[in-house]
């Protein structure tokens, strides 16, 4: 299975992080029905439960399609305005492009 | 047999279907939630006598008559198993949008209905972008005080050079950023925006992915935006009625949050509000012919701001040749007195984790209360809370007078 190499700057990273925190601590008390939350909140604990990101880093993460496709669930879902708002655009785009090929 | 009125059917994943156009379509499961979640939202659109079709058949009774009590008409919640099982007959079957895939959204109803869905090819270039800018540039061919220039609106690109030289050219006259558009876009897919004129690998690869699928790219200036409205309409063969206008919440992309009730005419100044009322008689005048549009329609618009801080209309963003929230939006202004501030938003699962908490926690805090037909104040949930999983709406009537 064709797997996608996500290059993240670090504030991609730093959106991707903050909204990864918030989707696990919604689910503090119970564990996600919905399978989408379940993998990304496994992301989450593997990838981006840190606490320090270096300035200007690149990050790469080597993502497989399912991952991809509850990355592309969840950024069309949640509600955001602003400077986030255009992030979560550029990254849901990129998941669309890799899961239209 | 028993006859019924209309029933209805909330198909928010009509765009993606014509895009496909495939009449077996299995809508992505986001899309699946909303139309799940939120059908029970065409209570707000239907005639008395009319059936709503749903997901689940168990309403909760009391959220029922309450709902019953602010509509103010006789209609019911169906299922298709329940249509089929006891053999309900309708007078006419409805849709959010016309699609090809409601011949398989229908799959329970008799071959006599098929006359009330029946495809036609010709719909799927009225959901084409290319029919809103039509209609943009009619309207600013006919010089309306106050509405956007030639320049700043858009460009159709067929190939990827072009679209990389509009984009440069764009980021030239506007620093503020770059709207690309795909001719068919819906639930914020097709949409990208840029903020710095740099084209990344992964910019590229959607624009040459994006003119691959559809065969063009529509390359916007970004508009400092002021507040989005859309204005409604319903057309009967060449007769186009103005139903109202409102504005509404929405984010970059365009996902729709809610809309502020009895307040639309009070977000323009007195001029614009004229040049809103001579955009209103040019839409009417441009699609009075257009044979292939009928029924409800809501052209999305928005207030933007200049350079030198003065306010524009962009008339036309785009058209959706179906029923939308800003219908919905005018039901529910019916059901609350024209003075009143009020507004209706929907929520997910993002920002409000237990809706039933929430509704208990908004209950208490604005008791609703309701003479005549009409929310006088108060919180009214817009769904059965037990019934949905990721989408929640309401409506919040405040005390306050406008």
């Amino acid at each position: 299975m064709k797997k996608y190499r996500l290059k993240l700057t670090t504030l991609e990273f730093r959106f991707l992080q903050s909204i990864l925190i918030r989707l696990a601590e919604a689910y503090k008390n119970n564990l996600p029905d919905n399978i989408a939350h379940q993998i990304l909140i496994e992301l989450y604990e593997s990838r981006f439960n840190v606490s320090v990101v270096d300035q200007n880093l690149e990050k790469t993460l080597v993502l497989n399609r399912s991952v991809v496709l509850a990355f592309h669930q969840f950024l069309n879902e949640i509600p955001l305005s602003g400077d986030a708002d255009l992030l979560r655009n550029q990254l849901f785009n990129q998941f669309d492009v890799f899961l239209q090929s | 047999m028993k006859i019924k009125g209309d029933l209805w059917l909330f198909n928010p994943h009509c765009e993606l279907s014509i895009l496909k156009e495939q009449q077996h379509y299995t809508p992505p499961k986001m899309i699946k939630k909303v139309q799940n979640d939120l059908s029970v939202l065409l209570a707000w659109l239907v005639g008395d006598g009319d059936s709503v079709l749903i997901e689940k058949q168990v309403v909760n009774k009391a959220w029922k008559e309450l709902l019953h009590s602010v509509v103010g008409i006789d209609f019911k919640f169906v299922t298709s198993k329940e249509v089929k099982e006891s053999k309900i007959a309708f007078n006419a079957v409805k849709s959010w949008g016309k699609s090809p895939s409601l011949v398989s959204d229908f799959h329970f109803l008799p071959p006599k209905y098929q006359q009330f869905y029946e495809w036609n090819r010709q719909l799927k270039d009225v959901f084409h972008r290319q029919f809103g800018y039509n209609i943009l540039t009619y309207i600013i061919d006919n010089e309306v005080n106050r509405a956007i220039s030639s320049t700043r609106i858009g460009k159709f690109c067929l190939d990827y050079q072009e679209v990389v030289n509009e984009i440069e050219n764009v980021f030239i006259k506007n620093s503020f950023g770059v709207i690309m558009k795909l001719p068919y876009s819906s639930s914020g897919r097709g949409i990208l925006v840029l903020k710095r004129n740099e084209i990344t690998p992964s910019v590229q690869k959607w624009i040459e992915s994006a003119l691959n699928q559809q065969g063009s790219v529509l390359v916007e200036p970004l508009l400092e935006k002021e507040f989005d409205f859309s204005l409604l309409f319903k057309k009967h063969n060449n007769t186009i009625e103005f139903l109202g206008g409102s504005s509404f919440l929405a984010g970059l992309t365009g996902q729709y949050y809610g809309s502020g009730l009895n307040t639309f005419r009070s977000y323009f100044s007195d001029l614009e509000w004229e040049s809103i009322m001579k955009i209103i008689t040019l839409i009417k005048t441009k699609l009075k012919d257009e044979k292939r549009l009928e029924g409800h329609f809501g052209i999305d618009a928005l207030v933007f701001k200049g350079a030198n801080g003065e306010r524009f209309i962009h008339p036309c963003v785009e058209i959706n040749p179906r029923y939308t929230m800003g219908h919905v939006t005018l039901g529910l202004q019916k059901a609350v007195p024209l003075h009143k501030k009020a507004e209706w938003r929907i929520v997910t699962k993002h920002e409000v984790t237990d809706f039933v908490a929430f509704q208990k926690e908004m209950e208490q805090k604005h008791p609703l209360s309701i003479h005549l037909n009409k929310v006088q104040s108060g919180f009214l949930p817009l769904v059965d809370v037990n019934l949905v999983q990721n989408y929640y709406a309401y409506l919040l009537v405040e005390d306050e007078e406008i």
